[in-house]
């Protein structure tokens, strides 16, 4: 007997038609009819632990639970009736045996799904006469979450989420029956890049974030509706703001792109904004003193400062990577028309951002057999693109591979290789459907990708790649031409500019009259430190757009005061190539401008004619079309041939990435102080062993005359050995301070009295 | 009294000791199942037979054999009434306050324990023989009222048997159950608090439910006491327990009382 592939079943009378397998709290919904659920969740599947969905099947003796009993042919079902009712009256009732029923001071209030049910399902007073169950109100679970035990009803979203989503499985129930809670380990917190999405999660106000517990209610937030853009992947997120601040971000559990799931820096690092470090008004160095000037004044310095230079040539400008697509094509057609050709975006790091017509797409690194992770894994520098990496590795079986120093996430099993030509011989035969993710720092790593890719496709394998930074507009600005060798849509240009490398290369040699930095922080991220500096100390005419004195800006001639990306409308391009729509939240701050209303006043002072705005948008649509035909490595041309670092003897620095690092918005995101990272320095354990250091150490690293003090050093098995791994862009111990061949030398300060007793 | 029990035990050894003696066992335990974690159960019994308890460190060696995270083995061996996660006496005796139980006089049992062990729910005699607590339902519902023993069943229960019992224990007698071994002698509660110690403090009322005496600590007598000094239920308490000829043993409330 074959079975069919639909079943007909009828639902409060009205006749559904569904898929084999289908539940029946999903079959209701396209009868139009409710089921309450608590346990139950799309994304996480049944667990049949609260018993709110109960409903009434015909011939069936007893109220079946929705959520887990399965539609079958003919089935008769009532959601709604006196004994359905009844049961459900029976089940909330138990549900707020022990509840504190302190709704009046619960985050949740509102937006509570047992308010909300009880309200609609349940009874109005208790029959209930002894006292309830006394837990603790506000424990600190982790260093983002608050668990009040009260109020949990022990669904267990949260366990399942951190079982079945995250795969960290750190989270569990302890204890039993009435007394039962969510709880961690003894003694470790509950620390995950993804711990807030439980409080979106818990139908209950058990688990809330400590960035919102008393902040706001639901009704008094007005809402955004956009995309995150704090890193490359471009989440869809709602922005909650009260009264001029934003209270918190919270998933769509719709959007395709983020699979309904947010990583922590997408919902917490939104409090940078208000911070008193905020700049107000532009500023202009004034004998060696920075003094506040007038917008007016401010751009006519700049314009003079350009007219004055006596060639376009002697003028370049650097960033876009963190502007809208708008904003970027609007900077590089002022600087173009303006004559110079020195535009670059590439102010980190990052030296490619697209991979034209070879990048996957979200579908087919869900099907994808294996993922090759090469370089920076996605879960320090892109988090929720790991979880759709350990979906498709846990739940559709793909084999992972990672190439480089770090592994790619210590909860997914995975096969380490050292190089890329190991990959191969990794993967079994008959695999087709190949995933690169790719950090798009080293160059040669990206051609040896390319090569693989070709030689594959001759085998009937393909290959796609993404990209992954923690730049939220790296694409965008790479492909609408903020790079000196193409125009917008990868058009190839009569003659080349100089990139970053060649700019500042210039500026210290004394051939460049105004630098300006859209959004950038190259002192902090661009790999050499030391060249950047002396290029500033020599260039006569510095601006940097940031919304805050950064150790780049703190050096410039004039600083601009700009938006932020939740002060402002827009697009953005993420690493799949799909331009992402940026909500503004909050208005521009007083004494702010966003970079595009900055660059049309510098037109207007430079009397050159930016394109409109309908000409802005279908350029816009036009290169990132031509962006997403482009070859693979179109953007990495000009790097043809240059190795990033040059060869180091003994120990390798390996630079880490961190969502939580970098000078600018985390940097100044005070209620962020928890999940900021501790400078620390990383060993493999038999590498520690051989140098002869041990865990908790205080440790100074040199290379040459520079250093980097006071970290503690860590242990990390997963570590390749030989290296030595430290946190890029982190501001209390840049890392690119050790740029270059000298021998890195690893100097003990302190031993941790704890680690030492 | 004689302490026979006590004197003819023998030390356990040092946990690495333990551990090491015991990986050849676990190997082949784990062998024996398609999924590893499979083994986590009779591996945690195991270490619970050779120290008395499931300790801390245990927990941690199961979860690192079996390749899983520490707040699983936590989880699990919180479940289960039959591990247990403090050091206690060298005889569990654990008495099931359910429902068949409670109505075949599991109620009297309990208090007989109490008044002659002198201690309550989730605690230990001074002299650390026995440990005593009040568990859910133990599946013997058909020879209610029923305890454990150190895991071990003993069936019908009565004022009489409870004596014997203890008699026999504690004169040595009783050899249908070996003691427990023992490190050190227990702490007088056994309870285990739950992880909140380094968390931050709660707002309201926040309290130890499986403390004697607490919320959760609803079947001994001082549950049954705050039921009859209740106003509104104490009177049909009280008819009811002077009906079955328990009254006396309650000492009801003043209040009760004079209603009647």
């Amino acid at each position: 007997m074959t079975m069919a592939s639909e079943v007909h079943l009828k639902i409060d009378g009205i006749a559904v038609t569904v898929p084999t397998g289908t539940l029946l709290v999903e079959a209701a919904k396209q009868a139009q009819k409710h089921i309450p659920v608590y346990c139950y969740h799309e994304k996480l599947g049944p667990a049949g632990l609260c018993r709110v969905c109960l409903v009434e099947v015909e011939g069936m003796p007893k109220l079946q639970i929705g959520c887990n009993t399965v539609a079958t042919e003919g089935m008769v079902v009532h959601t709604q009736n006196a004994k359905v009712d009844d049961g459900r009256r029976a089940i909330l009732e138990f549900l707020l045996l022990n509840h504190p029923l302190d709704c009046p001071i619960c985050d949740k209030g509102g937006e509570c799904d047992l308010q909300d049910y009880v309200m609609a399902y349940g009874q109005d007073s208790s029959r209930v006469i002894d006292g309830k169950e006394s837990k603790p109100k506000a424990v600190d679970l982790g260093p983002t979450i608050v668990l009040d035990e009260e109020r949990c009803i022990v669904c267990q979203r949260c366990v399942r989420f951190d079982e079945l989503i995250t795969h960290e499985r750190s989270l569990v129930v302890k204890d039993r029956g009435a007394h039962d809670i969510i709880a961690t380990a003894t003694d470790q917190p509950y620390v995950s890049q993804f711990s807030g999405n439980v409080t979106e999660l818990c139908p209950v106000g058990a688990l809330t974030s400590k960035t919102y517990r008393f902040l706001s209610r639901k009704w008094d937030n007005h809402r955004a509706v956009g995309s995150c853009a704090q890193c490359s992947v471009g989440c869809g997120i709602n922005v909650d703001v009260r009264q001029g601040a934003i209270t918190r971000t919270m998933s769509i559990p719709e959007d395709v792109t983020s699979d309904g799931w947010l990583c922590d820096r997408g919902r917490y690092v939104i409090s940078f904004g208000d911070d008193q470090r905020r700049l107000r008004t532009p500023l202009y160095r004034h004998r060696e003193q920075l003094v506040q000037v007038t917008w007016d004044d401010a751009i006519g310095l700049w314009a003079q400062a350009l007219q004055a230079s006596a060639s376009p040539q002697r003028v370049a400008a650097l960033g876009g990577g963190r502007l809208m697509n708008a904003e970027i094509l609007q900077l590089q057609a002022l600087f173009r028309s303006f004559g110079t050709p020195h535009l670059d975006w590439r102010v980190g790091r990052s030296q490619q951002a697209g991979a034209g017509r070879a990048t996957a797409s979200l579908a087919e690194l869900d099907r994808a057999q294996a993922i090759i992770v090469v370089g920076v894994p996605p879960s320090q520098s892109a988090p929720v693109l790991d979880l759709a990496i350990r979906k498709a590795v846990f739940r559709h079986k793909a084999q992972l591979i990672s190439v480089g120093p770090f592994g790619a996430g210590s909860s997914v099993p995975q096969q380490r290789a050292a190089r890329i030509d190991e990959v191969a011989g990794l993967l079994p035969d008959g695999t087709e459907r190949i995933v690169f993710v790719w950090d798009g720092i080293d160059p040669q790593l990206g051609r040896e990708i390319a090569n693989l890719r070709t030689q594959w496709s001759t085998h009937g394998r393909s290959a796609g790649v993404l990209v992954a930074t923690t730049l939220s507009n790296a694409w965008g600005a790479e492909a609408l031409g903020m790079h000196p060798s193409f125009g917008p849509g990868y058009q190839p240009l009569a003659s080349s500019g100089l990139d970053t490398a060649g700019i500042f290369a210039a500026g210290r040699a004394g051939e460049l009259d105004v630098l300006s930095f859209h959004g950038a922080n190259p002192v902090l991220t661009w790999h050499d430190a030391s060249i950047v500096r002396e290029a500033l100390a020599r260039i006569p005419f510095v601006v940097a757009t940031d919304l805050f004195l950064t150790q780049t800006s703190e050096l410039a001639t004039l600083v601009l005061p700009v938006a932020s990306a939740f002060e402002r409308n827009g697009t953005m391009t993420n690493l799949f190539g799909q331009a992402r729509p940026i909500e503004a939240g909050l208005p521009v701050p007083d004494g702010a401008l966003s970079d595009s209303e900055v660059l049309v006043a510098l037109a207007q002072a430079l009397k050159i004619a930016l394109p409109d705005a309908a000409s802005l948008t279908s350029l816009e649509e036009r290169a990132l079309e031509a962006a997403r035909i482009a070859p693979l490595d179109c953007g990495a041309e000009q790097l043809a041939g240059r190795r990033l670092a040059p060869d180091r003897p003994g120990l390798q620095l390996a630079l880490a990435a961190n969502v939580f690092a970098g000078g600018g918005t985390t940097a100044h995101d005070t209620r962020i102080e928890a999940l900021r990272p501790l400078p620390t320095a990383t060993l493999e354990p038999a590498t520690a062993q051989r140098l002869g250091f041990v865990a908790g150490t205080l440790v100074d690293l040199h290379a040459g005359a520079a250093s980097v003090k006071n970290l503690t050093l860590r242990l990390d098995a997963s570590l390749a050995p030989d290296t030595i791994a430290l946190v890029a862009d982190l501001p209390q111990a840049p890392a690119n301070l050790l740029f270059g061949s000298e021998p890195l030398r690893l100097e003990a300060t302190r031993v941790l009295e704890e680690v030492a007793a | 009294m004689s302490n026979q029990a006590i004197s003819t035990l023998e030390p356990v050894p040092d946990f690495a000791v333990l551990a090491a003696g015991l990986q050849d066992e676990f190997r082949a335990l784990i062998a024996q199942y398609e999924d590893s974690r499979s083994a986590l159960l009779p591996i945690i019994h195991r270490f619970q037979e050779a120290e008395g308890y499931v300790s801390p460190q245990a927990m941690q060696v199961s979860a690192e054999l079996l390749n899983l995270p520490l707040a699983v083995v936590e989880s699990t061996v919180s479940f289960y009434t039959l591990f247990f996660r403090k050091p206690v006496g060298k005889y569990m005796l654990q008495v099931c306050r359910n429902l068949s139980c409670a109505l075949n006089g599991a109620e009297e049992i309990m208090a007989q324990f109490r008044e002659r062990l002198g201690v309550g729910h989730l605690e230990t005699t001074d002299d650390g023989l026995f440990s005593y607590e009040e568990v859910e339902c133990l599946a013997a519902c058909d020879k209610a009222p029923c305890m454990q023993v150190n895991l071990d069943f003993v069936y019908h229960l009565t004022p009489d048997l409870v004596d014997a019992l203890l008699a026999g224990i504690r004169n040595g007698t009783y050899t249908d159950t070996p003691p427990l071994p023992q490190r050190a002698k227990p702490e007088r509660s056994w309870h285990v608090a739950q992880d909140t110690g380094k968390k931050a403090a709660g707002a309201l009322g926040v309290s130890n439910p499986n403390a004697p005496g607490g919320i959760g600590d609803a079947s001994g007598r001082a549950a049954l006491q705050r039921i009859v000094d209740d106003t509104a239920v104490g009177a049909r308490t009280h008819e009811r327990l002077v009906r079955e000829g328990q009254a006396g043993t309650l000492h009801p409330g003043k209040d009760a009382h004079e209603r009647h």
